[in-house]
């Protein structure tokens, strides 16, 4: 919550969304929910992300815990040298690395590495994966994702499937305005 | 199944039919006006899902009355008058505060949780295929209302005297989901419902504990004085006239 | 947020000119620009006020159609009715996220309309009077919509294009829902037939008005053409919206109100009558019809669900202090 005087609203935290929609493919990034804890966002980001294309599971990260750079971001490697060196002796802890492929494309897992701080785990994913070519890096910590269970699937991911009234197909405007022009009535 | 017990099994699924499409009607007024916006979308889908149950509860019915369940559906849910729903008091209440829609929609949907998993086992196979399909369902939006249940009960002071509040208030209502319906006797003996006894021991015991947990005191009440469901409260009336206004310009008329 | 940027744009005009060629190169190219790019101070705020002003509009779109849930006459209609407005509310959500992508504060968005502060798609300015309005908005308000919105699925700006795509791929059956329902009165019962006409009477002019003023008035169009935020004028736009909707209405024999409407043979354009601006910018200034309802339920909602929101912050940080 705000506390400058003027506005004390709080629309809650924002988490960044993960969808996987067919076992053993990539975690792709969706967008965001506001929800007040992990376990909310988890639940709320069924609502919102699986209205449409099906999904078989899902991941909630708190937005400010992505560590992301640009290709242009990363043409001065200065960004480097905004950040204290790490301890050597601190734990190297396991981060995923996320790229976006094409122009249009949302972000999508490329793999994990280990390390010691965001920025040395961007550092290090750019050397390892610097063979898929991505436009945009993120990266943040395996312990900051809150995750759906497989045995979610049956309660909160496949029954969308049977929602048959959100398909266009299921609107026959065409044949409609053929028979009314053909014949100015509709048909049965 | 006795052909003599189909009307006694067609009222039992109006009713259950009711009870979603006046719950469901009553929280999707909440729709653009939710605390946030994460809400005014999870919560219509609650609503979604529910309308779309009792659909399937009153195509069977049509089934077992001989009626077609193309339009059977729509001239139960838009030209029955008050007098004529089935469902439980509790669901026609108005929306109240946030609290007091959560907590309802809580209460009904542990009871919905209950009620499918022994449907499961009807030995009228419509029903037990439908209550294994949207069983999955419910147990989503039980998780969905417990969590808030929870959250509100021990959330803030003001959160939890509204939650209270609300619960002192819709105690009673609720203990109506488990009074006998008609020939109940019968439809139990053929293993076409569970009775209805057996329902209440098993939602006391998820709800109870659930509550308590979520800092609440429940009511000293242990039976609904409400026993028909055919006595509704003043706004059943004024529910349907909003309900059902514009079916009625146009009886038959194709929308 | 609003007021730093705009210090921002003198600064950047005399040192980033360099950066601003490379810039517009990058957009010339098709590349998309994502949060971490250099963007002109401009851009980012000419964007911020175009994104949230279109996540208002589906917030305060939520609420003409969603009056019309618990009227709805059929149980198949009560759905669709409510499936198209939740999906509203998920537009607005994803529109909220590109606009924080931009360094916008969702509470700060939420306060500026509130406030009255923050524009909206003036269409939602108008009251929905019948059930009949309810397939006029899905046919021929969001019929244009979609038009505006398949054309800022290019947009530049990649959090913006992204959420343009999903909602385009969504938005489709809205349009299409309406359209069957207009079919379905318009071929129904008299009163169902009067119903509709009245509805297409009223909503005709105000969604011609969605297109924008004329490109002739419109300052800001070169700029977000130049910026790949817009691909397409007002007036093209409009064009084209009309040659669509005007034979199918027609064929269903309802009536345009605009006894200017003609067929031009050369352009094969349909050329309409004046469109009353005098009347757009009442609206646009807060004195259409629905203007203080519309703000005035945002505000309620608002103000009843701030102990709900503080509740649940509540809890979270009660959780965390507990984790800890």
């Amino acid at each position: 919550m705000k506390d400058d005087g003027k506005m004390t609203d709080t629309q809650w935290p924002r988490f960044m969304v993960f969808q996987q929609d067919e076992a053993g493919h990539p975690y792709v990034h969706n967008g965001t929910v506001h929800a007040s804890d992990p376990e909310m966002a988890l639940l709320i980001a069924r609502d919102i992300f699986s209205r449409r294309p099906r999904a078989v599971g899902m991941w909630v990260v708190p937005a400010d815990v992505i560590f992301s750079k640009t290709l242009e971001e990363l043409v001065d490697p200065s960004w480097l040298e905004e950040f204290p060196p790490v301890n050597e002796e601190t734990e190297k802890r396991p981060y995923y690395v996320f790229g976006k492929f094409s122009q249009q494309a949302h972000c999508e897992q490329i793999g994990e590495i280990g390390a010691q701080s965001p920025q040395a785990a961007m550092k290090a994913a750019v050397q390892t994966y610097a063979h898929r070519s991505p436009l945009m890096w993120w990266v943040f910590p395996v312990h900051a994702v809150t995750a759906s269970t497989p045995e979610d699937i049956d309660s909160m991911y496949s029954p969308v499937l049977d929602k048959s009234y959100r398909e266009q197909s299921e609107y026959p405007t065409v044949t409609m305005m053929r028979q009314i022009r053909a014949h100015r009535k509709l048909e049965d | 199944m006795d052909d003599k017990l189909k009307p006694s099994l067609a009222v039992y699924l109006i009713a259950l039919a009711d009870d979603e499409l006046i719950l469901a009607h009553r929280h999707s007024e909440w729709c653009g006006h939710a605390p946030i916006l994460e809400e005014d979308i999870a919560f219509s889908n609650l609503c979604l899902d529910e309308i779309g149950h009792a659909t399937i509860w009153y195509q069977l019915a049509a089934d077992l009355l001989g009626e077609d369940r193309e339009t059977y559906p729509d001239q139960l849910a838009f030209f029955r008058d008050a007098e004529d729903f089935l469902n439980i008091q509790m669901v026609e209440l108005p929306i109240g505060d946030w609290a007091f829609s959560m907590l309802r929609q809580y209460l009904f949907d542990a009871y919905e949780v209950i009620h499918l998993e022994r449907l499961v086992t009807s030995k009228h196979k419509p029903i037990a295929e439908v209550a294994t399909k949207i069983r999955n369902e419910e147990l989503y939006h039980l998780r969905h209302t417990r969590a808030w249940v929870h959250r509100l009960g021990l959330g803030t002071d003001e959160s939890r005297t509204r939650m209270q509040r609300a619960l002192d208030e819709l105690w009673p209502y609720a203990l109506q989901l488990f009074a006998s319906p008609d020939n109940e006797s019968l439809l139990v003996e053929a293993g076409l419902i569970p009775a209805s006894t057996a329902l209440q021991t098993a939602w006391i015991t998820s709800v109870v504990s659930h509550l308590e947990e979520s800092g609440l005191k429940i009511p000293p009440v242990r039976q609904s004085d409400l026993t028909s469901r055919n006595e509704h409260s003043e706004h059943l009336p004024d529910l349907l006239a909003e309900m059902q206004k514009v079916a009625r310009l146009v009886p038959g008329g194709v929308w | 947020m609003y007021g730093a940027a705009v210090d921002d744009v003198e600064q950047n005009q005399i040192e980033d000119q360099d950066k601003l060629a490379a810039f517009e190169a990058r957009i010339a190219r098709g590349e998309k620009i994502e949060p971490g790019d250099w963007m002109p101070a401009d851009y980012r705020r000419q964007l911020t006020r175009m994104i949230s002003q279109h996540a208002h509009s589906e917030i305060v779109g939520m609420l003409p159609e969603g009056a019309w849930i618990t009227a709805a006459p059929t149980l198949r209609r009560k759905l669709i009715l409510l499936a198209k407005v939740q999906d509203e509310g998920g537009h607005g959500q994803y529109l909220y996220h590109a606009a924080e992508t931009l360094g916008a504060a969702r509470e700060a968005m939420i306060d500026a309309l509130l406030q009255g502060k923050a524009k909206y798609s003036s269409i939602f300015n108008y009251p929905s009077l019948t059930w009949a309005d309810i397939g006029t908005i899905g046919w021929l308000v969001d019929g244009a919509a979609i038009m505006n919105q398949t054309m800022l699925a290019r947009c530049s700006y990649g959090p913006y294009s992204r959420a343009m795509v999903r909602i385009c791929m969504e938005e489709n059956f809205h349009k299409k829902q309406g359209q069957e329902m207009v079919i379905l009165l318009s071929q129904g019962t008299t009163e169902q037939r009067e119903m509709i006409q009245d509805a297409i009477t009223r909503w005709w002019w105000p969604t011609l008005m969605m297109f924008g003023p004329h490109d002739s008035d419109s300052p800001n169009t070169p700029i977000l053409m130049k910026w790949g935020i817009k691909t397409r004028t007002n007036d093209e736009l409009r064009q084209d919206f009309i040659n669509q909707m005007v034979p199918d209405l027609q064929a269903l024999g309802l009536i345009l109100p605009d006894p200017d409407l003609r067929y031009d043979e050369d352009s094969g354009n349909w050329q309409t009558g004046p469109i009353d601006w005098d009347e757009f910018w009442q609206v646009v200034k807060g004195n259409g019809p629905m203007n203080k309802e519309r703000l005035a339920a945002r505000r309620k909602a608002h103000e009843d669900g701030t102990w709900v929101r503080e509740a649940m912050a509540a809890y979270a940080e009660k959780q965390a202090a507990v984790a800890i």
